[in-house]
């Protein structure tokens, strides 16, 4: 006891004849929110309060809402969320040859991209300038010299002349196929190849130029017997 | 209510189908009405501008009954605020109100007259309370929202949701009894 001034909670709880307790019209009120059915002993005003709110959640009958034909008409006029989704999905013809001819641009975009490299890759690799792995692996794939060789003498050329003491090398895997047309190291290949032969290839290998590559040590063999294609 | 049928409406109205549509609307429309009413001066207005966004964010829109409700509601309320609704408007509902649904009667349905009468009064009275109070009770009881949802829209804690519910409802048994609504 706190004396004559102590808090509500301090004091007892004093239940008033005929009217339930606070906390059970809280859950009294609680079930009127939840629009639940109220017990049968639920103090009669909170059951008025019920049906009357009840009536306020309930549709009118029939008829057409207030602002029913105007919503409709903006949900029409509005092309509807499914013009929307179809434009997504199934773009209309602008839209579709848009995106087509963009998609193109890209798509040339990236295989000029990998022609130049592979040309510049092509190159290096006859000049014998690549690191040793890559080097032995376009000697391999593409006829390149040797890295070892580049090695020793220090520039592709010499290599390629030295591995080569004028007859083609051997190949035994050659995965690509010489004639391939959208294989941009073939050309070069085999315009160093012809020069090599000449015996001036070093001076080209040295200075590659772009626009005329060297010629692959071995020009196209349809019928070569140990193309790789098959093993 | 649409309940378990709501999912299949929704993408109705999402793939275009009017009819869907018009079935959430006609689900909603009362309560927001309603609604709007205690919080809005013009309520049809407002709930026009609500469907517009509505059909507008159909289609990026996902979740639930509950979910969407609360979502609509959140519109409402903002279209209320933005178009300047004053508590100061809202004095004026009984007034408003009552020609409204008049004009809505048919003529020789005197029973929904007295319903409409009764509804305008629980109504009026509903917008005698605080402002906060009312808008809590219509949007649990009337919009059918639970209390973290109607929490999220008013911006206060679910428990002071429940606490303003409770004395708003509690006035409000009060003022009907005295007014002597009658359902």
């Amino acid at each position: 006891m706190t004396g004559p001034d102590a808090s509500s909670g301090e004091m007892p709880r004093v239940q008033i004849p005929g009217r339930a307790g606070r906390d059970e019209d809280d859950l009294v009120l609680d079930m009127i929110l939840d629009r639940r059915p109220l017990p049968q002993d639920a103090p009669p005003g909170m059951r008025a309060l019920a049906d009357k709110l009840v009536g306020l959640a309930a549709a009118p009958d029939g008829g057409e809402l207030p602002g029913e034909s105007a919503a409709l008409a903006a949900f029409v006029r509005s092309g509807s969320p499914a013009s929307a989704l179809t434009l997504a999905g199934e773009p209309p013809g602008g839209h579709r040859r848009h995106r087509l001819v963009a998609s193109r641009a890209r798509l040339s975009a990236a295989v000029a991209v990998v022609v130049v490299g592979l040309s510049g890759t092509a190159a290096a690799a006859y000049a014998g300038v690549l690191p040793a792995s890559v080097q032995n692996l376009a000697h391999r794939v593409i006829d390149a010299p040797a890295a070892r060789h580049a090695a020793k003498n220090g520039d592709g050329a010499g290599r390629y002349q030295r591995s080569h003491p004028g007859s083609p090398s051997p190949q035994p895997a050659r995965p690509t196929h010489p004639a391939h047309p959208a294989h941009p190291a073939k050309p070069g290949n085999q315009k160093a190849k012809g020069r090599g032969h000449r015996g001036n290839h070093g001076q080209a290998a040295k200075k590659p130029k772009p626009s005329h590559p060297p010629k692959p040590p071995h020009p196209t063999h349809p019928t070569h017997p140990t193309h790789p294609a098959s093993g | 209510m649409l309940g378990a049928a709501f999912e299949v409406i929704l993408a109705g109205a999402r793939a275009g189908d009017q009819d869907a549509f018009a079935a959430i609307f006609r689900d909603i429309q009362p309560s927001l009405l309603r609604y709007l009413q205690v919080i809005a001066a013009d309520a049809e207005d407002a709930a026009g501008d609500t469907w517009v966004q509505v059909i507008a964010g159909l289609a990026s829109f996902s979740g639930d009954e509950q979910a969407f409700k609360a979502w609509l509601f959140t519109i409402a309320r903002h279209r209320a605020i933005d178009s300047g609704r004053s508590r100061a408007r809202r004095r004026a509902l009984p007034a408003r109100l009552g020609t409204t649904y008049l004009q809505q009667v048919a003529p020789d349905t005197a029973d929904v007259v007295l319903e409409r009468l009764s509804t305008h009064a629980v109504l009026t009275a509903i917008a005698s309370l605080p402002a906060d109070q009312a808008e809590i009770i219509m949007l649990r009881v009337v919009a059918g929202l639970d209390a973290p949802a109607v929490a999220l829209i008013v911006g206060k804690s679910p428990g002071a949701v429940r606490v303003a519910a409770h004395r708003g409802l509690r006035r409000l048994a009060t003022v009907l009894d005295q007014s002597g609504v009658t359902v």
